[in-house]
């Protein structure tokens, strides 16, 4: 498609302008500033494609009236057209416009189809940046922005296939993106899941945390259940206890009596059992006692009557001993009578000896009356004996002496304490009196505890009397409880009526979001109602317990203020009437006397002891006299049995004793003198001898001297001794009857003594009084058990079978009796407390229950497993499905290298001719990377540059090649549109604007329809130097006035006069310009240049400054580098490059420089 | 022939564990998903009720005490009372999850039940009427028993039973003095039967996720007089895992698929009434390709989309898992020696299959900013990853480069 010519009918500045016969090949249209080549070249793309609303703001209406709109004469291969396009005044903002096709061949009219189908593909955005481009747009080009023109390139530079590379790769690349963060606005799916995950765990964090729950509860359930089962045991303990305690209070007094009867009985310390004492025994062993000593006595004096009658026959033992020898003697007078003669000689000596003996024996005094032969009888042995027996008798009268010391020393003891115990009447009321004033101290002491006890209970029952009162009050509830009752229950009301109406109105009326509140409105109002509810039943029935309680305790209080009254009434009859109303004062006096009674209690012991020592020593005493008196006695018999008087005293025989031993040494020296006398004389002496020692061995005094004589008298004695000893026999046998008596009568009395002895000592009575004061104490005492055991009777009764002593005397022990009262209400304390925590560990423990069984029937872990699984499954998923996308991706980019080294696109290739003319051959090749969107050069040097970092003339260069290329791409696809240039050649050196002035020309030559639009009259010069169709534009006003129109140029062009172009030397920015990637670090970008960046710079064309637009342009590609690595934080929109956007017909042209800031 | 002694043998509740292989959940079927377990465990104790077992066998793996859930323990606790009422004993050896020492010292386990050891064999007598029966031998997870000490157990008068949740190192003790090895930890139901012994492994009640189509069950056990062993399996799964497969023409409509995979999910909704169902679609293209592009992502999609919308409420629901086509094969050879893009692409995707040393090193298209755990792992593709990784990537190029639109993403 070729622009033949073209009308302007109204078009900005331009109105009636005609051009005619535009070259098929290139044409240059000339005119200054201001003269309108924008207008016409924006007129052109209008024709094509519309009034778009910038162009239809900017130029219609015509500066010189009229429709905007014209006429475009077009020459296809298909035939000639002409394009009659205008502003519709009906729709006036209408794009399209009232638009006319016509054919030439046939004048058949078409529509905007038709249009369409002559451009082929090109729509305006690629005829913008491909086909009609000025400085602006010859730039986008290079920014590689999004349009349709640039990735047209990249297409085309990318070869074809069944698919582009490119739309694969970055299909593959979007698919793998929208996995992570989603497209068209949407949230990633994977986010969406990460973000489900995330939460579902933590669902079910916290529902695992429920079931670590689950486990404490059942902890505590257990803990509660046995705290529970702790509180039953104390509440059945503390039941008990309380009524061991009401049945202590009742027997408390008494118990107290019993307590002050066992003392009492305690007091009388250790007694003989009852069965021990009898005084009707002592009595009858007493009588028995006293007739054995009579009969003992009787027995005594008849023995001693016939002792002495026997005594007094004159028997002579010696001689009795002698009867047989005398006997004998007497057969032998003759044989006697011959001896005489002998016995004459010796009994001159022996009686020299005897003499002598008799001496000895007359030594010992008159008093003793002993003989010389009795003297001789006596032994060492019966001597030893006699001296026992006196010093038994001295020893035992030493003792009657001592005795008697001690009875004196315990008679002024006696005497002593008598003195300090007062009179014997004073003495004798002590215990009594003892006895009277305890127990009134007693009463005293319990009348006044009464009388407190009383006044506590009136005050207790007047409290609870209160105390029912305000229950009874609160039965109907109080302010406050009712509030919160009332306020609980209207805002269930209010709940209830917002989640109802909410229900109705389909759950829109409260929340445009959550259908769900209203059900959770109607939910909460329940629960409030019922909970005010069950406040209100809860409150009136506590009242109604506490009130029955109360109720029940000053029924308690009544009962026991009623007892305690008639304990009182009691106690003030036992009282005498004067202390009546002053019972702390009688209480004090009484405990004054009871003190000074208690004081006199040891002294009076102290009399008694000294009393039963008293008669102990008595008793002692008469004891030892009659030891004495017995060894007296034996002593006499002894001596009497001795021979000796019975006189005789102990000192005394110690004297004889001493004698007798002499007399026996004399003695001796006879009876040796008389052997040697029968040895001399024979059978004479020995006889006569014999006869003499009859006489002197049988103790007959003969006074005759014949031996016949003798023999004789000693004949005569013996009959007479014969006599006395048959009546001897005669009284010793009635003697030895006696004896015997007395004997079995001593025994007798022994044993009656020992009967005594042992009847007193079972008890531990020392004397017979003591054993009778043991029974008068023991009636006593008697007495008192008796009342003791009444007392217990009384008080098993009260405690029946469910309590024991033991519990009641533990309490009065650990409280005292007094205390009683106290730790009953200190338990019923503990009770009421007990039962209350009881109602809390029920209700916990059902609450707990009730906790478990809703934890352990969540479902929600379950369903959330569930969820997470399906989660964590579509997760899994794309993760794959992103890593078979990147593999793929992988794979592809095994092919981009290849296609990038092996397969240089045809499009560049071309591009790459025409920069090599255009610059001379100082660079040989475009090429770009299929992935990166980046345009490189190489130069001839070998040398590989980036677009950006080309000078601007270069780079324009560049571009310009690539858009002669992609026409030609398109060209060869069928796309033939004309080619319109504004001015693009500014930025170009002279001998640069010729070689692109020879470029254009070859390139228009081949086909392609050039409009070229300059203001420079050197760029005019060079197209007209190639025989280029070069018109100059009219003045729109004389287009306008008198229909003037281009006009070709005439001028000859003075090459000659041109300047010598400078070699051409690639300009490369310098490195010290570009900002180093570390410098691009966010924190290291200057403000000014963030801030530069964000604002749109506007350049005065009057001021234009190539320099500057080059710094710009290199700020901008800065600023898109910065981007990359800031992820497009710092600029904003497209890939906006500042300068590209400048157009000369945009209103800020025309405003002051000071508007750039 | 009277029976002796009758009893249940179940293990592998998972309370739990919830059912795998789901990527997107059923509304309507979701809580017959969620409460699958534990329906199909009370299963196991009403069978146990109504046959009036003697003694009901627990080889382990019932739920994880590790991470106690309170409504596992919940259910066990009501159900093990209802066999207490029922006078119905309970023997239980737990997985190393549910061993005896694990369970909540807290809550009380009824006195029906007893819970053998972890760490030792141990062995208890069943008695019947006064008389004995059995003897129930008990080796814990961590007993490590040798042949000895099960051995050192038997008593060959009554019959012996060992109770384990065991792998093969149990097993593996070939006697015939034991007459039932109850055991457990097998995700799928496994007899083997011998002259005198026989090895049981119920599998769990409801199965988590697709097995060949292998039912959850349990087992119930008659010992006859003549000591004759008994097993039957007892099904008790509530949702049913399936897999089917249509054929169709070459060029079939999409109205022709629904047709055909519509009849399938009927005849499945007929046959399984009492249980909800999940079923993993396939179908087979007849004709000479071995890939059919027109049978893609979207078509696969919508069909997908039709049958769950269609059928999830069929019966107690059928919840269609996934739709895939059945491959025939590997690719054809003429399209890895294309000289197109889609050939090299081929090309270059069976050089990483061919050798293993190339490395799969996808790091470079991970972006900084996507959270670390949405990344980790992926950019190093593992072995077992890499075959199918490949094998997709393959069927990628196949539709991106095969001359087909790329699809929108």
């Amino acid at each position: 498609m070729k622009v033949k010519d073209f009308e302007v009918d109204g078009f900005g500045v331009w109105k009636g302008l005609e051009v005619e016969q535009v070259s098929k090949e290139l044409t240059v249209f000339c005119g200054y500033n201001e003269a309108g080549k924008t207008t016409l070249m924006q007129f052109v793309r209008s024709m094509m494609f519309g009034f778009s609303s910038p162009r239809l703001e900017k130029y219609s209406p015509p500066v010189y009236g009229g429709l905007a709109g014209g006429t475009v004469g077009l020459s296809t291969s298909v035939g000639s057209f002409e394009v009659q396009r205008h502003v519709d005044p009906n729709h006036y903002h209408d794009s399209v416009g009232d638009l006319v096709v016509i054919d030439s061949h046939d004048g058949a009219v078409h529509g905007p189809t038709k249009l369409q189908s002559l451009l082929g593909d090109i729509d305006e955005s690629i005829f913008t940046n491909v086909f009609a481009i000025g400085l602006q747009e010859i730039q986008e080009l290079g920014a590689l922005n999004s349009t349709a023109a640039a990735d047209q390139l990249y297409k085309l530079a990318n070869g074809l296939d069944r698919v582009s590379l490119v739309d694969v790769m970055r299909n593959l690349s979007q698919r793998r993106d929208a996995i992570w963060s989603g497209q068209n606005g949407n949230r990633a799916r994977l986010a969406i899941l990460g973000k489900e995950r995330e939460s579902l765990l933590k669902e079910l964090e916290s529902l695992k945390q429920r079931s670590k729950d689950y486990s404490q509860l059942a902890n505590k359930v257990v803990e509660v259940g046995y705290r529970l089962e702790e509180l039953a045991k104390s509440l059945k303990e503390n039941d008990r206890q309380s009524r061991v305690l009401e049945v202590a209070i009742q027997v408390s007094e008494r118990w107290h009596d019993r307590v002050s009867v066992a003392r009492q009985i305690q007091e009388f310390g250790t007694l003989p059992n009852r069965d021990e004492v009898s005084i009707s025994k002592l009595d009858r062993i007493n009588e028995e006692i006293a007739h054995q000593r009579e009969r003992i006595e009787n027995f005594r004096e008849q023995r001693l009557e016939i002792k002495k009658d026997g005594s007094a026959l004159p028997i002579k033992p010696l001689l009795w001993a002698q009867k047989a020898r005398i006997e004998a003697l007497a057969e032998h007078t003759p044989w006697i009578e011959s001896l005489q003669r002998q016995s004459v000689r010796l009994e001159a000596e022996i009686d020299q000896i005897e003499n002598s003996l008799v001496g000895e024996v007359d030594g010992l005094g008159d008093q003793l009356k002993i003989k010389a032969s009795d003297i001789r009888g006596l032994g060492n042995r019966g001597l030893a004996s006699l001296e026992l027996t006196g010093r038994k008798l001295q020893d035992q009268e030493d003792g009657i002496i001592q005795l008697e010391h001690d009875f004196e020393k315990t008679e002024f003891d006696l005497g002593q304490h008598e003195e300090r115990l007062g009179t014997s009447v004073a003495r004798q009321s002590t215990s009594e009196s003892l006895d009277e004033t305890g127990k009134q101290v007693n009463r005293l002491r319990r009348r006044i505890e009464l009388e407190q006890k009383i006044d506590k209970l009136n005050r207790g029952r007047m409290e609870l009397e209160r105390d029912v009162d305000s229950v009874v009050t609160e039965q109907v509830l109080p302010l406050e409880k009712l509030s919160i009752v009332g306020v609980t229950f209207i805002v269930g009301v209010v709940l209830l009526g917002f989640g109802l109406i909410d229900a109705v109105s389909g759950g829109s009326w409260i929340s445009q979001t959550s259908t769900n509140m209203g059900i959770v409105f109607v939910f909460l109002g329940t629960i409030a109602g019922v909970v005010a509810m069950g406040l209100k039943y809860h409150w009136e029935g506590q009242a109604k317990e506490d009130l029955e309680d109360f109720r029940h305790q000053i029924q308690i209080v009544r009962q026991q203020l009623k007892r305690a009254k008639v304990e009182r009434t009691e106690i003030d009859r036992q009282l005498p009437e004067k202390v009546s109303g002053q019972w702390e004062l009688a209480l004090s006096d009484a405990e004054n006397r009871l003190a000074r009674l208690e004081e006199l209690v040891p002294l009076e012991g102290r009399v008694l002891t000294a009393r039963a020592n008293q008669d102990e020593l008595k008793r002692r005493i008469a004891t030892q006299e009659l030891e004495v008196e017995k060894t007296s006695k034996q002593w006499k018999a002894s001596l009497r049995a001795a021979g000796l008087p019975d006189v005789l005293q102990p000192y005394q025989l110690r004297e004889i004793v001493q004698r007798a031993d002499r007399i026996s040494g004399i003695s001796d020296r006879l009876d040796h003198l008389k052997a040697e006398q029968v040895e001399r004389k024979r059978e004479l002496d020995s006889l006569n001898l014999r006869i003499d020692q009859t006489l002197q061995e049988s103790g007959v005094n003969y006074a005759g001297t014949e031996l016949i004589d003798r023999i004789n008298h000693l004949g005569l004695c013996i009959n007479e001794q014969r006599g006395l000893v048959q009546r001897r026999r005669e009284f010793t046998h009635r003697y030895r009857v006696l004896k015997a008596k007395f004997v079995k009568a001593k025994r007798e009395l022994d044993r009656l003594l020992g009967q005594k002895q042992r009847l007193l000592s079972v008890v531990g009575a020392e004397s017979e009084s003591q054993y009778r004061e043991f029974d008068s104490e023991l009636m006593r005492r008697d007495a008192l058990i008796e009342n003791r055991d009444h007392l217990s009777q009384q008080i098993d009764a009260a405690l029946g079978r469910n309590h024991t002593e033991s519990q009641i005397e533990e309490l009065h022990q650990e409280f005292g009796a007094a205390g009683l009262e106290a730790a009953w209400e200190s338990v019923q304390k503990q009770i009421d407390s007990a039962r209350e925590r009881q109602t809390q560990f029920q209700q916990e423990s059902a609450s707990l229950h009730q906790e478990i069984k809703v934890v352990g029937e969540d479902k929600g872990m379950a369903l959330a497993r569930l969820k997470l699984e399906a989660v964590e499954n579509e997760i899994i998923e794309l993760k794959m499905e992103w890593q078979v996308l990147a593999t793929g991706s992988t794979m592809l980019e095994v092919i981009r290298e290849s296609y990038e080294s092996k397969r240089q696109p045809e499009t560049l290739k071309e591009a790459s001719g025409f920069l090599t003319k255009l610059t001379e051959g100082a660079y040989t090749r475009i090429w770009t990377r299929l992935i990166g969107e980046e345009l490189l050069v190489d130069s001839a040097d070998g040398g590989t540059i980036s677009v950006d970092k080309l000078s601007r003339g270069t780079r324009e260069a560049v571009y310009l090649s690539l858009r002669l290329a992609l026409v030609g791409a398109y060209a060869r696809r069928g796309s033939v549109v004309p080619m319109v240039l504004d001015d693009v050649l500014v930025n170009f050196d002279g001998r640069r604007i010729q070689a692109a002035a020879e470029v254009l020309c070859e390139f228009s030559r081949q086909g392609h329809q050039v409009l070229m639009f300059t203001c420079h009259d050197h760029i005019r010069d060079v197209f007209h130097s190639l025989a280029a169709d070069v018109r100059v534009l009219p003045d729109h006003q004389d287009v306008v006035d008198s229909k003037a129109i281009p006009v070709p140029y005439k001028g000859t062009p003075k090459m000659d006069e041109q300047l010598e172009l400078p070699e051409f030397k690639p300009k490369l920015m310098p490195e010290d310009d570009l900002v180093s990637p570390a410098a691009m670090e966010p924190d290291g970008i200057p403000v000014e240049y963030v801030e530069y960046a964000s604002t749109n710079v506007r350049i005065d064309p009057e001021q234009y400054d190539s320099e500057l637009e080059f710094e710009l342009a290199v700020v901008a590609s800065d600023q898109k580098r910065e981007q990359n690595y800031l992820g497009g934080t710092v600029l904003e929109g497209d890939h906006s490059i500042l300068p590209m956007e400048l157009s000369d017909n945009d209103e800020f042209w025309t405003k002051p420089a000071s508007s750039l800031d | 022939m009277t029976e002796k002694i009758k009893f249940i043998h179940s293990s592998d509740f998972h309370l739990d564990e919830p059912i795998r292989g789901l990527q997107q959940l059923p509304e309507q079927l979701m809580e017959t998903l969620a409460e699958a377990p534990y329906l199909a465990a009370e299963s196991v104790f009403d069978k146990a009720i109504t046959e009036k077992v003697d003694f009901v066998l627990l080889s382990g793996g019932l739920c994880n005490l590790e991470q106690l859930s309170a409504r596992a323990v919940a259910f066990l606790i009501k159900q093990f009372n209802r066999l207490e009422q029922k006078d119905i004993l309970v023997y239980w050896c737990g997985a190393k999850e549910d061993a005896a020492d694990q369970w909540p010292g807290a809550i009380k386990l009824p006195d029906n039940v007893y819970q053998f050891h972890a760490r030792s064999v141990e062995h208890l007598d069943f008695r019947k009427d006064g008389k004995w029966l059995a003897r129930i031998i008990g080796a814990g997870c961590d007993s490590k028993p040798v042949a000895g000490d099960l051995l050192g157990c038997v008593d060959d008068d009554v019959f012996n039973v060992v109770l384990a949740h065991a792998d093969s190192e149990v097993t593996a003790f070939d006697s015939d003095a034991i007459n039932y090895w109850a055991l457990g930890g097998r995700s799928v139901s496994l007899t083997e039967e011998y002259d005198n012994s026989v090895i049981v492994y119920p599998g769990p009640p409801q199965t988590r996720e697709f097995h060949s189509g292998a039912p959850g069950g349990f087992k119930l056990v008659q010992l006859h007089q003549s000591r004759k062993t008994n097993v039957r399996t007892i099904r008790a799964d509530r949702v049913h895992w399936c897999s089917k497969v249509a054929e169709f023409q070459d060029h079939s409509s999409l109205d022709d698929a629904k047709n055909q995979f519509g009849e399938l999910a009927l005849q499945l909704a007929a046959e399984h009434s009492e249980q909800a169902i999940l079923c993993r679609w396939q179908f087979v293209v007849n004709g000479p390709e071995a890939v059919n592009p027109e049978y893609g992502i979207e078509w696969r999609a919508s069909l997908l989309d039709w049958l769950r919308a269609e059928f999830s409420g069929a019966g107690n629901g059928l919840w269609s898992v996934s739709l895939e086509e059945k491959t025939k094969g590997d690719l054809p050879n003429q399209l890895y020696e294309e000289e197109t893009l889609l050939g090299e692409y081929l090309r270059a995707v069976g050089r990483y299959q061919s050798d293993d040393e190339l490395r799969l090193n996808l790091q470079n298209y991970l972006k900084d900013d996507v959270p670390r755990w949405e990344t980790d792992g992926l950019a190093i593709v593992n072995e077992h990853q890499r075959v199918e990784i490949l094998s997709k990537a393959a069927m990628l190029g196949m539709s991106c480069l095969g001359g087909q639109a790329v699809p929108p993403v």
